[in-house]
């Protein structure tokens, strides 16, 4: 069984294994190891051993469930919006037209920049006194007045999601636009010899071949939202009040802000193990991709 | 002096599959020989075996009495024509040719002699600056049997690689190979008839075991199995088609 | 007439509808485009229209869309913040003279946290190739009991999101006394790119054929000389994807540095670019002109190398 084969395997793998055993295993168990002791950087010499209190505190702080209830808020509205969005522009970018190429470079911009740049855009666009936003909404008389628009509590999350939606779009519409691109003419001609319509060919040959690619972009951007931090950061740090509280800005303030690593640890710990067995029950039911 | 010894030599798979069993086999040095069979029998896995491209599992394989098992393909002295003929694609026929010996590093002007030498005697000389993509079928494969001679190594295993062409052309080929193979070991998986007479020696496997082993004739004879497939190949070439 | 007009007995000119309908369909793809190119262009436009606007024009209701007194100001701010200036109410008015807001002194440090993120960018690329490469072929080419492990095991790792390693990170860097260092970013960010870039690299390799690497070997190379000498002159285009991917990944990131970073020493631009965004005295120009600094870096790797993302990961056909 570990013949000459394994030995070689072995000596090319043995530079990533390591890599990602320092780096991300280890972690990951350390932080298992924390999350048993209630650490507190403010008072670094005392961290009495706690067992399993962290996590039963966590089951009962009315503030991770409502950071779960925002958490699962952002990820519907901005996975919905992705799949619609990113599904008609992959279904434009199939189509041959002349600039079909200066369209898909255009697209490239929201994908590359960093994800503070692009908060930074959407705060100024969404500002209250002198933004965009407010600006044409005002000109075209669709508001009397500027509103104070991160400021609204109802609005917080779409206002975030149009963002992130905005950025995630293009590499979304691409990896759709490969799954469109590996299907068959031969489908659409028998079809089309069938007497079906564009639009029947569309829901009868488009949407089913291409079910495993949307699926797999769609796990991939729900664990995207699900962990995004950076917007939340720039635009509304949580607020206002606890708006846009999601999971990952909770654990943010518990662990840097209320430096409470012990409980943070645990946060985290529940996080990961969350996200593990969702994208395990996900590829399993997806089979094989890789 | 390339003498090869299986002395009961199993391959078995990690997914379970046992594709040669017990193999006890002794080819000896300069022997000419052609192994046969279906799909799936194990003579792909035998040569690769010889090659050192496959592990063996279990028994002892013997390059002149040494011990081989764990010895890499790079350290045996072997030469290979593979089905597709695996040409480097980003290097010039030259360079094709030219690998090994720069692997074994020789030098230069030694290289520039044997590739051109080489060359002109499969007379691919006026290729040497192209790519193999710019070469047709029957090229390439000359290409590789270049390549596959000019280390001038005591073994020479080729696995199928001659069935791409059409049987005039292979034959054309064989000919004029004839005598640079006089002084190698040579084992050969096809199934084209013009070779089978020529051989020292043919292997028939069958789920990983050797059914019947011996000269042309002989198998003509006793073999039931080889008489129908002799005789469906030869129907073929009579009619003009192209043997499979 | 009745070669100008194809019609069946049911009266029906399936040529002129089809005419009608391609113009339909040709209007609807030109609508979409321009759609889509307003989506993506309109915001980032107004972003850097912004950035050339002084901040008594920006602070105009309704907005400038187009600036009526461009400035090369804000710009000039950035690149010249390098002294030590004590910003004092003098000087402060000195360098907005339209209103009160004023450049801050912090503004030296872009110019360094974007050098910061270049530094930390290259040396993420050059590590994720060489430790990616090897591991990928390994995994592409080598039969070996684990292989199907490996994989699994490698791309779980990416599963957990960042913020759940953060914890434990900071805890281990902070006690390795790598705090404020570029190699605690390297470092992290090596772990974090290295899965997805075995992943393209591996689609890519399996796309090679076997025969080529067996022919290689029997040639006198050992496994790692076919690699380099036969493999990787032949995985050019997806060789430059990961390059693309890992740098674009390290330059945008942000969390990680956020815990590992303190000072100058090792800040990279999106922290430096985020703290402008939580002062408000800062002008509102002054931060419009950092944000397009920071955008313009990717965009222009980004579009270089564009016809490689798709090639990149698709082998295509390679001919042995």
């Amino acid at each position: 069984m570990f013949g000459y084969e394994e030995r070689s395997a072995a000596l090319f793998l043995a530079p990533v294994m390591a890599v990602l055993m320092g780096v991300a295993v280890f972690p990951i168990l350390y932080s298992l190891y924390l999350s048993f002791f209630r650490i507190k950087l403010t008072r670094p010499n005392r961290t009495p051993f706690v067992w399993f209190d962290n996590y039963t505190d966590l089951f009962s702080n009315e503030l991770f469930w409502v950071s779960v209830a925002r958490t699962v808020a952002f990820s519907v509205v901005s996975v919905t919006a992705i799949a619609v969005i990113a599904l008609l522009v992959s279904l434009l970018l199939n189509q041959n037209f002349r600039g079909r190429r200066v369209l898909s470079t255009i697209l490239l911009v929201p994908w590359a920049i960093p994800y503070v740049a692009n908060a930074l855009m959407w705060k100024w666009i969404y500002d209250s006194g002198y933004g965009a936003l407010n600006g044409v909404l005002y000109q075209l008389d669709f508001i009397d007045k500027y509103m104070i628009w991160l400021g609204d509590q109802d609005k917080t999350i779409f206002l975030i999601a149009n963002a992130f939606v905005w950025k995630e779009v293009p590499l979304a519409a691409i990896l759709l636009l490969v799954s469109l691109k590996a299907i068959p003419s031969d489908l659409y001609q028998a079809a089309r010899v069938d007497g079906a319509s564009v639009w029947q060919r569309f829901i009868h040959v488009t949407l089913p071949a291409m079910k495993p690619g949307f699926m797999l972009v769609m796990i991939y951007e729900t664990m995207m939202a699900i962990r995004h931090f950076d917007l939340f950061f720039i635009l509304t740090e949580g607020g206002p009040g606890d708006a846009s509280h999601v999971l990952s800005w909770h654990i943010y303030v518990e662990t840097f802000r209320n430096l409470s690593f012990g409980s943070g640890a645990a946060m985290s710990y529940v996080l990961a193990l969350v996200t593990f067995a969702l994208s395990y029950t996900f590829i399993r039911t997806l089979g094989r991709k890789v | 002096m390339a003498r090869i010894r299986f002395e009961h030599v199993e391959k078995k798979y990690a997914n379970g599959f046992h594709a040669v069993k017990d193999l006890n086999l002794d080819i000896q040095d300069r022997e000419f020989l052609v192994l046969l069979g279906p799909s799936g029998c194990g003579k792909s896995t035998t040569l690769n075996m010889i090659a050192g491209l496959e592990e063996v599992s279990d028994g002892n394989l013997l390059f002149d009495d040494e011990l081989v098992n764990y010895t890499p393909p790079h350290k045996r002295d072997v030469a290979m024509v593979f089905q597709s003929y695996a040409l480097y694609p980003h290097k010039t026929v030259f360079d094709n040719i030219a690998f090994g010996l720069q692997m074994r590093k020789a030098p230069r002007a030694e290289i520039e002699t044997r590739v051109r030498d080489a060359a002109r005697k499969l007379e691919i000389e006026h290729l040497l600056d192209r790519r193999p993509s710019q070469l047709s079928g029957g090229q390439r494969q000359r290409l590789a049997l270049a390549r596959a001679l000019i280390c001038d190594r005591p073994l020479l295993l080729i696995d199928d690689g001659l069935s791409a062409v059409d049987v005039a052309t292979e034959h054309e080929v064989f000919q004029g190979l004839q005598q640079r193979l006089s002084g190698k070991t040579v084992v050969i998986v096809s199934n084209r008839i013009k070779l089978l007479s020529m051989t020292d020696r043919i292997l028939i496997f069958e789920e990983g075991k050797i059914a019947y082993s011996g000269r042309h004739e002989e198998l003509l004879q006793h073999s039931g199995l080889y008489r129908s497939m002799y005789d469906k190949q030869m129907r073929h070439n009579t009619n003009g088609e192209p043997a499979s | 007439m009745s070669d100008k007009t194809l019609t069946q007995p049911g009266g029906i000119d399936y040529r002129r509808r089809q005419r009608l309908a391609r113009l339909a369909q040709n209007l609807v793809i030109l609508g979409g485009a321009i759609v889509l190119a307003l989506y993506v262009l309109a915001p980032v436009t107004w972003l850097v229209s912004s950035s050339f606007q002084t901040e008594a024009e920006i602070v105009s209701v309704p907005p400038h869309w187009i600036p009526e007194e461009p400035t090369l100001m804000n710009f000039e701010a950035i690149f010249s913040a390098t002294e030590e200036e004590e910003i004092t109410y003098e000087t402060r008015s000195g360098q907005d003279p339209a209103s009160g807001g004023f450049i801050p002194s912090t503004a030296k440090n872009l110019l360094p946290a974007m050098w910061n993120s270049f530094l930390v960018a290259t040396l993420v690329v050059i590590l994720n190739l060489l430790v990616g490469v090897p591991a990928a072929y390994a995994l592409a080419k080598i039969r070996f009991w684990g292989r199907d492990a490996s994989v699994y095991f490698i791309l779980i790792t990416r599963v957990i999101p960042d913020i759940a390693l953060v914890v434990p990170f900071f805890l281990v860097i902070k006690n390795l006394g790598m705090l404020d260092t570029i190699g605690s970013l390297v470092l992290t960010y090596l772990a974090v790119t290295v899965p997805f870039t075995v992943f393209i690299l591996v689609q890519y390799f399996e796309g090679l054929p076997d025969e080529l690497d067996k022919a290689a070997r029997v040639d006198g190379c050992s496994r790692f000389q076919a690699l380099v000498r036969v493999f990787l002159p032949l995985s050019l285009p997806s060789l430059v994807a990961v390059v693309l991917f890992t740098f674009l990944t390290s330059w945008n990131e942000f969390l990680l540095a956020l815990m590992f970073t303190q000072t100058e020493a090792s800040q990279t631009l999106p922290i430096v670019l985020a703290a402008f965004t939580s002062d408000f005295t800062i002008s509102f120009s002054f931060i419009n002109a950092a944000g397009v600094l920071a955008i313009v870096p990717p965009v222009i790797v980004a579009v270089i190398f564009e016809r490689y993302i798709v090639s990149g990961l698709t082998a295509g056909a390679v001919k042995g």
